[in-house]
């Protein structure tokens, strides 16, 4: 009898999959015999997924560590990343780089373009905390949440007019709204078979690698410095006990403006990858990325910086599963759908619970 | 007590403004007067780069005749309206049927030039349609508006209340675009075609019939896929096609919808085939988003490209660049040869001795356009509202410029 | 001066609208105006006499309607000469199928007279209900509140003013609000998803009256059928949520609004087989499938939904027992009355909801749900019931909006929709339908009425007055392209949202119970908050 109430409710649920899903370009058994037929496929889409979701994930991190923080989703963050972009754009534009350059003159731009988005973004995330959140902070909790919707809109607005500033950076192009076109600084060479002369049937981009290792080396940096610096500390007893750790004589207003700084500086960090990666920029991008972002946070647990990354990386995957086996019309819902799934098995997200990660 | 004083204020105010002003009486007759012309376009969000150079064009074409017509009896004054709303950043149905209704009643309009969304046409065309106000349309190509049989069941009689036609439009339809894409894959040498399209009515629509060319003319599709404009990248997608090795991706769709960020995945996954769009992409936008990947891309479009015009066309994009210091997108001129339909209307309007302010003589003077000597060539618009001039043409990016290639029929 | 702050501020808001309308707006915004300098002041009198109060409220309001004069002033003579207008351009006054011409300044001077007079009259009418008793004061507020309404719609179609559109979209988002407000005001569960109802609302009209799968029913039936199935849709969503809590269930409901327009979108070649025993329910066809037997649509797969092409066109209401379209597609007035008969509706609805012991139950799972369900109360239950008849009104606001725009389109019901509509929630007043009304009336009026006024005249401000005096081509090229009024709007849109949750954090018109709750103490809420993460 336990055994049954255990499996009923899965044995239903595939029973409506198996009904409803070819609706959504879920056919089990066509799935199953193109993964044998041509497994390589699988695994070329695990990559893309992969570094898609690594995107993704630089993202999700700041919405999670604004969030472990004051508990605030910041609606703005995803637009301060696209803010982020525009401002890697514009500093290669000025330094005149181009696919044609020499090596170091690329490194060298990149290299600017990301410490300026980075500078640029964090000053910009404190100000949006000075001037929208601060007065905030003990409001009802969804009044900051409107103000972070409409430092959204603000934010977006911002990178539409940039974008039109054809007069002053020829790089943006003819139309504001138009997507830009960001230079392709890192070509593609394939990995394996370039660098180690495999030939395999499928191909890693020194693209993916870069964004997989970064979004990485983010995450893990991020980890030792809320785990192990000063301030990290300050953070974590902050966002324990905000008013115990007043009186433990740590300043609050400087640790949130901190926090602040530093999702701002991850955003402009995946602000150039994003560039780097995909090679156009859309003012609109942050809405929708930070949509995608914040949802892989919460589906990590949100609060929780490996989480947040696990997020990212899984609905990359799915997205690309997605596109790959059922139908490109229909990933979106399937995203959603899973992530619905997941949420209402595990109500606190994948590794909500883990209270002692929470930054 | 609020009610009576409101009364009694409302009393004073008639009372007042009656007394105080004496009616003057509208123009009669081919006498003369004023009379409006609106275009209804998209001028907030994504699509402004378009519509602007439209409203440019057709600025350019009333004031090249001072905006008057009827030598000199009729002013024309245009005003261009946006049927955009900021919430949606593009055009709102909400916006459209308040335009639409503001038209039906503001009886000094006499005619709307467009609109420029296949969708937003829909709804306006019934309401316009009750008070017999034409419609010119610079950009609309779903074929279902205007053409029975060519799209859904019912259209296009339901878009008619009053059974008679009062929408036309400039540009050819998509039925032809998409079908003469299809026949011109094939002669490029293609026998496999994916189809994608940016699940809008548009690009849908347009791949739709690419599709079903595609198939009477001996192509294997492979399959069609929509994707999702907003979305950051399409290697997934790209890798998907990639592995089934058509000869050539079609896209149905518009710059707006990502395009470029599309055609980058397609080739940065490797795929070596011919690539295909349609005049949605056709534009300086496009090949500033795809980059190299814009290299080589076949378009088809309807009428000759701006820089292969010559004689009329090409003085008119003279004449636009040295007014609006910027290129002319491609609907631009369809902006400009509406506006020419209009002044050639209202001059035979005028010659049959009806005022302009007549709305029914308007309506039957557009569908009576024939033979009008426009910038785009000779054209008459036939029983449907559609265009005779179904010139189509190939062409290609090369060096991030396009060259023509052929004139497909 | 103390005194007349107030009344201050309110006149210099009348004077914001009056400044980018000018001439009739001035009698609108003066009778507003006065209606709330009333009030306010009416309510925080000292004197207790009805005629007191009002004679009492009498110079503030004339001081708050002067200033909204200002505005209406300031437009005449500086921003219409500024923006290229010419002063006696003609402003109509329509009269059935007459017209009376008028010359601005004509309108400008009626409109400031009648305005501050109306304004007066009507800032002493209310401040004297306000020393009525109780009941009386209850019958003739809601009595002069009518008249208003009722009044409005002429007013504008005689003035030529030109609202009436932008008051119906009002209207159908207030509606919404109103839906949501259950959800998120009184029962307290976040929803970013809403617009997913307001979707299955408005495309159950399409399917049930349109020519697309042949079914017209009546739009009376049709409405009806319509709140009922986003009601079920809210059972079935809001199901699964049940174990979720703040920021989980919002995203998850957030998933729910990002799936229904894809669904809706896609619906275009339906074909629904049962997988073991192969009957065909939906869209096969015999002689192509192998089925058992077809039950419905026999012809192959079915376009449910048409996509992006959207259902048009749908039906709309006809007047019962007769065969006349009042309703037709180019009037206004019949469409204004059925909104805002639907809104009283909904109101006279919720009202008694929350008041029941369904609406106790919510607040009680707002404030704590393991007390709550600690004292008898079913959280599943009060929970699903919030989900499902929060969805009802959306479900009435979506049949209305299918059957006035006659289309429907799977874009419309975007997550920016859901967004907006929760502005309007928050911004007015968590679980104050006062101030969810009020807070919608802002939020749409800046939206269809305010920027797109904004940026018309700073449009011509700038072709009139600026764009010929500059000579630098660059300068010119980036004031030209760069700087384009219409695509501030967002930007400005957004400013209003930051200032007003700034200035305001508990909302406009807060409800009593939020108001208490802000003041009692941050660390219990801080202790929650900690104790859902553990």
């Amino acid at each position: 009898m336990q055994l049954v109430r255990r499996f009923l409710p899965l044995v239903i649920g595939i029973y409506l999959l198996l009904f409803f899903g070819p609706l959504a370009g879920f056919d089990f058994f066509r799935i199953v015999g193109e993964i044998y037929n041509k497994p390589s496929l699988l695994l070329q889409q695990l990559i893309n997924g992969l570094a898609n979701g690594s995107i993704v994930a630089i993202v999700a991190l700041g919405y999670t560590l604004v969030y472990g923080i004051i508990e605030l989703v910041n609606f703005a963050h995803g637009d301060v990343f696209m803010l982020g972009a525009f401002m890697a754009l514009t500093v290669i534009g000025a330094t005149g780089v181009t696919e044609t350059s020499t090596a170091s003159e690329k490194l060298t731009a990149a290299l600017l373009a990301g410490a300026a988005a980075i500078i640029f973004c964090g000053v910009i995330n404190v100000i949006i905390e000075r001037f929208a959140y601060r007065r905030l902070r003990n409001a009802p909790r969804l009044a900051p949440l409107i103000s972070a919707i409409g430092v959204s809109f603000i934010v977006q607005n911002i990178g539409l007019f940039w974008g039109g500033l054809r007069s002053f950076f020829p790089i943006m192009g003819v139309n504001s709204a138009a997507p830009k076109a960001f230079p392709d600084l890192i070509g593609r060479v394939d990995v394996f078979k370039d660098w180690f002369g495999l030939d395999l049937p499928i191909t890693l981009s020194t693209k993916e690698l870069m964004v997989i290792v970064v979004a990485a080396a983010l995450m893990v940096g991020l980890r030792l410095l809320v785990q192990y610096t000063k301030i990290g500390k300050a953070m974590r007893a902050t966002a324990e006990n905000r008013d115990a750790a007043k009186i433990m004589g740590i300043d609050i207003d400087r640790v949130i403006s901190f926090t602040f700084l530093l999702g701002g500086a991850l955003a402009g960090a995946a602000g150039l990858m994003f560039g780097l990666y995909n090679n156009t920029v859309v003012f609109t991008m942050g809405f929708t990325g930070g949509l995608r972002a914040f949802t892989s946070a919460v589906l990590g647990g949100i609060g929780n910086i490996t989480g947040a990354m696990f997020g990212g990386i899984l609905i990359g995957l799915l997205a690309a599963f997605s596109d790959q086996y059922f139908s490109s019309r229909w990933t979106n819902a399937w995203v959603f759908a899973i992530l619905v799934t997941v949420m209402v098995f595990r109500p606190t997200g994948l590794m909500g619970e883990n209270v002692g990660q929470k930054a | 007590m609020s009610k009576r004083s409101y009364l009694i204020i409302s009393v004073i105010v008639v009372l007042s403004t009656v007394l105080s002003a004496c009616a003057t009486p509208a123009p009669a007759g081919g006498a003369g007067g004023t009379v409006t012309v609106v275009s209804d376009l998209p001028m907030t969000g994504s699509s402004l780069g378009q519509t602007q150079t439209i409203v440019n064009a057709i600025t350019q074409a009333f004031e090249s005749k001072g905006n008057k017509v009827c030598d000199g009896k009729w002013t024309i004054t245009y005003k261009p309206y946006d049927d955009a709303s900021a919430a949606r950043g593009a055009w709102d149905p909400e916006v459209v049927t308040k335009n639409a209704k503001e038209y039906a009643s503001n009886t000094n309009i006499v005619l709307v030039i467009g609109t420029f969304n296949s969708g937003a046409a829909k709804l306006m065309i019934p309401i316009l349609n009750a008070e017999n106000l034409a419609m010119v349309s610079p950009a609309n190509t779903y074929p279902g508006l205007t053409k029975p049989g060519k799209g859904e069941k019912g259209e296009p009689e339901v878009y008619y209340p009053n059974k008679v036609r009062n929408y036309s439009r400039v540009v050819p339809a998509d039925d032809l675009q998409g079908a003469v894409g299809a026949k011109w894959a094939k002669e490029l040498g293609a026998k496999s075609v994916y189809v994608l399209d940016d699940q809008e009515l548009y690009g849908k629509g347009l791949a739709d019939v690419f599709n079903k060319a595609a198939v009477a003319n001996g192509l294997t599709v492979i399959a069609q896929e929509g994707i999702d404009g907003k979305a950051a990248d399409y290697k997934a997608l790209a890798t998907k096609i990639n592995d089934k090795k058509p000869d050539l991706i079609y896209f149905g769709g518009i710059t707006q919808n990502n395009a470029g960020q599309l055609f980058k995945d397609i080739r940065n996954v490797g795929f070596k085939g011919m690539l295909m769009g349609p005049d949605g992409i056709y534009e300086e936008a496009f090949v500033k988003a795809a980059g190299d990947a814009s290299e080589n891309v076949y378009l088809t479009f309807g009428g000759l490209p701006v820089d292969k015009l010559t004689g009329k066309a090409a003085e008119w994009r003279d004449a636009y660049k040295a007014k609006f210091k910027s290129d002319p997108e491609v609907y631009a001129i369809y902006g400009y040869v509406s506006a020419q339909v209009t002044m050639d209307a209202f001059e035979r309007v005028c010659k049959s001795g009806k005022a302009l302010t007549d709305r029914a003589a308007v309506r039957e003077a557009v569908f009576a356009t024939k033979d009008l000597d426009s910038v785009l060539g000779k054209f008459s618009l036939d029983a449907n509202g559609d265009t005779t001039d179904t010139t189509m043409s190939g062409v290609q990016i090369r060096k991030g410029k396009f060259e023509f290639v052929t004139l497909l029929k | 001066m103390e005194k007349y702050r107030t009344a201050i501020t309110i006149g210099l808001v009348g004077a914001a609208i009056t400044l980018l309308f000018g001439g009739w707006s001035m009698i609108l915004v003066g009778t507003v105006v006065g209606a709330i300098t009333g009030l306010n002041y009416g309510q925080h009198s000292a004197k207790r006499g009805a005629l007191d109060k009002a004679r009492e409220v009498l110079l503030p309001a004339l001081i708050g309607n002067i200033i909204m004069g200002l505005g209406g002033t300031l437009y005449t003579f500086v921003v219409v000469p500024l923006t290229g207008k010419s002063l006696n351009y003609d402003q109509p006054l329509k009269l059935g199928t007459g017209r009376v011409p008028l010359d601005s300044i004509a309108v400008f001077i009626i409109g400031l007279a009648a305005g501050i007079a109306i304004g007066v009259a009507v800032a002493a009418l209310i401040a004297y209900l306000q020393g009525l008793p109780e009941n009386v004061r209850r019958v003739a507020f809601i009595a002069s509140l009518i008249v208003f309404l009722f009044g409005l719609p002429f007013f504008d179609q005689v003035t030529g003013l030109d609202w009436i559109a932008a008051i119906i979209t009002i209207q159908i988002f207030i509606l919404l609000a109103l839906g949501l407000n259950i959800v998120v005001g009184y029962a307290g569960l976040l929803d970013l998803g809403y617009a997913a109802f307001f979707a299955i609302g408005a495309y159950t009209t399409g399917l049930l009256s349109s020519p697309q799968i042949d079914i017209y029913w009546n739009f009376w039936l049709v409405i009806w059928v319509a709140a009922a199935m986003a009601a079920f849709a809210g059972l079935v969503l809001g199901a699964p949520t049940l174990p979720l809590r703040g920021d989980y269930l919002a995203i998850v409901t957030l998933g729910f609004g990002e799936i229904i327009p894809v669904v809706f979108r896609n619906l275009i070649s339906v074909k629904l087989v049962e997988p073991f025993t192969r009957i065909c329910f939906v869209g096969c066809d015999p002689k192509v499938d192998v089925v058992r037997w077809c039950i419905y649509a026999c012809q192959g797969a079915l376009d449910l939904t048409a996509g992006e092409k959207g259902i048009n066109p749908i039906g709309r209401p006809m007047i019962p027992f007769t065969d006349e379209l009042l309703f037709s597609s180019r009037s206004y007035l019949p469409w204004y009355f059925l909104v805002f008969g639907l809104i009283v509706l909904s109101i006279f609805f919720i009202r008694r909801l929350r008041n029941s012991r369904i609406g106790r139950a919510w607040m009680a799972i707002r404030e704590d749900e393991l007390a709550a369900s600690q004292m008898g109360i079913d959280p599943v239950k009060t929970k699903l019931l919030a989900f499902s008849m929060g969805a009802t009104f959306s479900g009435f606001a979506g049949a209305f909006y299918g059957s006035y725009i006659s289309a429907i389109f799977p874009s419309v019901f975007d997550f920016s929709v859901s967004v907006i509509i929760l502005c309007m929630v928050i911004l007015g007043g968590l679980g104050n339908m006062v101030g969810v009304i009020i807070g919608g009336i802002l939020i749409m009026g800046t939206d269809r009425l305010f920027l797109p006024q904004i940026a018309t005249l700073l449009k011509d401000f700038m072709r009139h007055s600026v764009l010929g005096n500059v000579s630098n081509p660059v300068l010119k090229d980036f004031l030209e392209i760069s700087v384009d009024p219409n695509q501030m709007r967002l930007a400005i849109f957004g400013l209003v949202l930051v200032i007003m949750m700034v200035v305001r954090p508990e909302g406009l018109v807060p409800s009593e119970e939020r108001r208490a709750e802000l003041h009692e103490g941050e660390e219990e809420h801080g202790d929650a908050a900690t104790e859902a993460a553990a």
